[in-house]
């Protein structure tokens, strides 16, 4: 028993420090998983006018905030990915994710950074993920249509999607307006 | 008793001050060493405590008998993170709103754990936790099913909210399957009796037999419980669990004294339709005098549920019509054949958000198969929120 014991508590600890990253550290393990391993990565903060908040509020009706950090993937000092981390209310909590987007400012793919609540981190999953991949500012991104939850997840699926949907509609604005 | 809910705030207090004060300096310090990709404006409290809580208000109207309201759970939840690898999760609550000189509700704590969160692969549970059994128990929200409700089997067969105390392990046994294993404390097997398992649950506590020599659960029978869910694609969830505590009943050690229980669960979104069903037995044990009365509990229920706004264009609240049949077989001792029930509900869910909801439904209830059972009949209409 106190063998098993010892196991399990080695278990969980190498988990841990296997784990033990940082928000900025996953953002960048997604961008290199995402826009390849050689790929730079740079950083750079990203002041949002008042007009881009209430376009981006009035087509998702989510808010944004009056900054955003938006993470770019570079190779020979070419753009070839974007990445923005942000937070969507969960049912209790935030969930914190980060979308990645290509250059023509369609969704690479979204990846969950930090899920605290005690059920629903199945959003996660490949199965729900691969629906986001090549979504432009123009589709729908809703849980239902062009989304189907996680069963047993929803309150999850609806945040993400509402999430990954503010996203692409905010770098679309910022991309117009010449910002990146 | 009287006194349970002013010691109940008092202590909802203290441990509010106690979150506070830990919090405080971890939110000076955020201040100090931010994280360039944590946005600015998350509030670094809220990222460490949190406080909710769900609820349901209820009017029930038999065919027989007085119409009622009703408030049947008032929860509160409290958490905090230590770090991102350790929590303390709790719920408390209050059933049908009040204590009074003994009778009436119940105050307790509905789950009560420390979490250490390793990795996505493996994370630790310890305290007062529910069984991971069927759906309804881990994922009771009034929010989270249509009927004003729980379903019969979700207290004939699968006792909710059913919360022991131990510990265990959950986590993803690889990307698509979630498994969740934990050693607790076991049944009360004697107060399973025809009106279902419900009764035998300890809830961490001794119930009517406290007093100061003997409080807190009986620890002599303790129990495996071992739930597996599968996701093979976004939409559906088969879940399957299994519980099983060996010397449940007393008797001669030889004889056979456990409680098993089986419990399968799938749910299936289409788009706007959501199916769910769960089905499963208890099965209990014993020889001799000590005999509970309930030999074999089995049962299951299929739903179906259509959100009709999905039809119109950015309608982003949800009305669901439903319609639910169960069926209940409970085996007594002495008795070879079952005392069935079968219940049809049907009504009407409207959520306005994710975390509210109004509901509106009739339950037909007939048992053995032949005559209606019309006292059991009922309509009830609720609201329900989870925050």
């Amino acid at each position: 028993m106190m063998r098993r014991l010892t196991i399990l508590v080695v278990v969980l600890l190498g988990a841990h420090n296997a784990n033990a990253q940082s928000i900025a550290q996953k953002a960048d393990a997604a961008m290199h998983r995402v826009f390849g391993e050689k790929c730079e990565l740079t950083k750079a903060t990203v002041a949002i006018d008042q007009s881009v908040m209430q376009h981006v509020k009035s087509r998702t009706g989510e808010e944004v905030r009056d900054k955003a950090i938006v993470h770019e993937a570079l190779v020979g000092g070419k753009v070839i990915g974007y990445g923005i981390v942000d937070d969507v209310r969960g049912k209790a909590q935030p969930i914190t994710y980060i979308t990645l987007i290509t250059p023509e400012g369609k969704i690479a793919d979204i990846e969950v950074l930090i899920y605290r609540e005690p059920y629903g981190g199945e959003i996660g999953y490949e199965t729900f993920r691969k629906q986001f991949r090549g979504k432009s500012p123009n589709a729908k991104l809703r849980v239902g249509e062009d989304i189907q939850n996680m069963a047993g997840a929803t309150i999850s699926s609806n945040a993400i999607t509402r999430g990954a949907k503010k996203i692409l509609v905010l770098f679309d604005e910022l991309k117009k307006g010449g910002k990146l | 008793m009287p006194h349970t809910s002013s010691r109940l705030i008092c202590l909802l207090r203290q441990s509010l001050n106690i979150a506070l004060a830990a919090v405080l300096p971890l939110v000076a310090k955020a201040q100090s060493t931010e994280d360039s990709t944590t946005p600015a404006n998350v509030p670094s409290f809220l990222d460490k405590t949190h406080i909710g809580g769900y609820g349901d208000f209820t009017y029930t109207r038999p065919e027989e008998g007085t119409p009622r309201l009703d408030i049947p759970r008032f929860v509160i939840y409290l958490d905090h993170y230590f770090s991102d690898k350790w929590a303390f999760k709790s719920e408390t609550e209050i059933e049908h709103v009040k204590l009074e000189r003994g009778a009436g509700g119940e105050v307790s704590v509905e789950q009560a754990f420390l979490d250490y969160h390793a990795s996505n692969k493996i994370a630790w549970r310890g305290g007062l936790v529910l069984i991971p059994m069927g759906i309804i128990n881990q994922t009771h929200e009034p929010n989270t099913f249509y009927s004003v409700e729980r379903p019969v089997f979700d207290e004939v067969v699968v006792p909710t909210t059913w919360r022991e105390i131990g510990m265990g392990i959950y986590g993803d046994l690889f990307e698509g399957v979630k498994y969740q294993f934990y050693v607790t404390e076991g049944l009360r097997a004697d107060s399973i009796t025809a009106e279902g398992a419900d009764g035998g649950k300890q809830e961490g506590s001794a119930g009517d037999m406290t007093s100061d020599e003997i409080a807190g659960s009986d620890a002599s029978h303790p129990a495996a419980s071992l739930k597996i869910d599968v996701y093979p694609y976004a939409g559906l969830r088969i879940g399957g669990g299994v519980y099983a505590q060996p010397n449940a009943v007393s008797g001669p050690a030889d004889s056979d004294r456990a409680v098993l229980m089986g419990v399968l669960d799938a749910r299936y979104d289409i788009g706007a339709l959501h199916l769910r069903g769960e089905g499963g037995f208890v099965r209990v044990g014993a020889q001799g005098l000590a005999a509970p009365e309930a030999r074999y509990l089995s049962g299951g229920y299929v739903e179906a549920a259509y959100n009709v706004f999905s039809l119109l264009q950015d309608m982003h609240s949800e009305l669901l019509p439903f319609v639910r049949y169960e069926g209940i077989g409970i085996y007594t001792r002495g008795r070879s054949d079952a005392a069935k029930t079968n219940i049809v509900c049907a009504g009407l869910a409207f959520k306005p958000l994710d975390n509210l909801i109004f509901k509106a439904n009739y339950r037909w209830q007939s048992s053995d198969g032949s005559s209606e059972d019309s006292e059991a009949n009922q309509f009830s209409m609720g609201f329900g929120y989870s925050f």
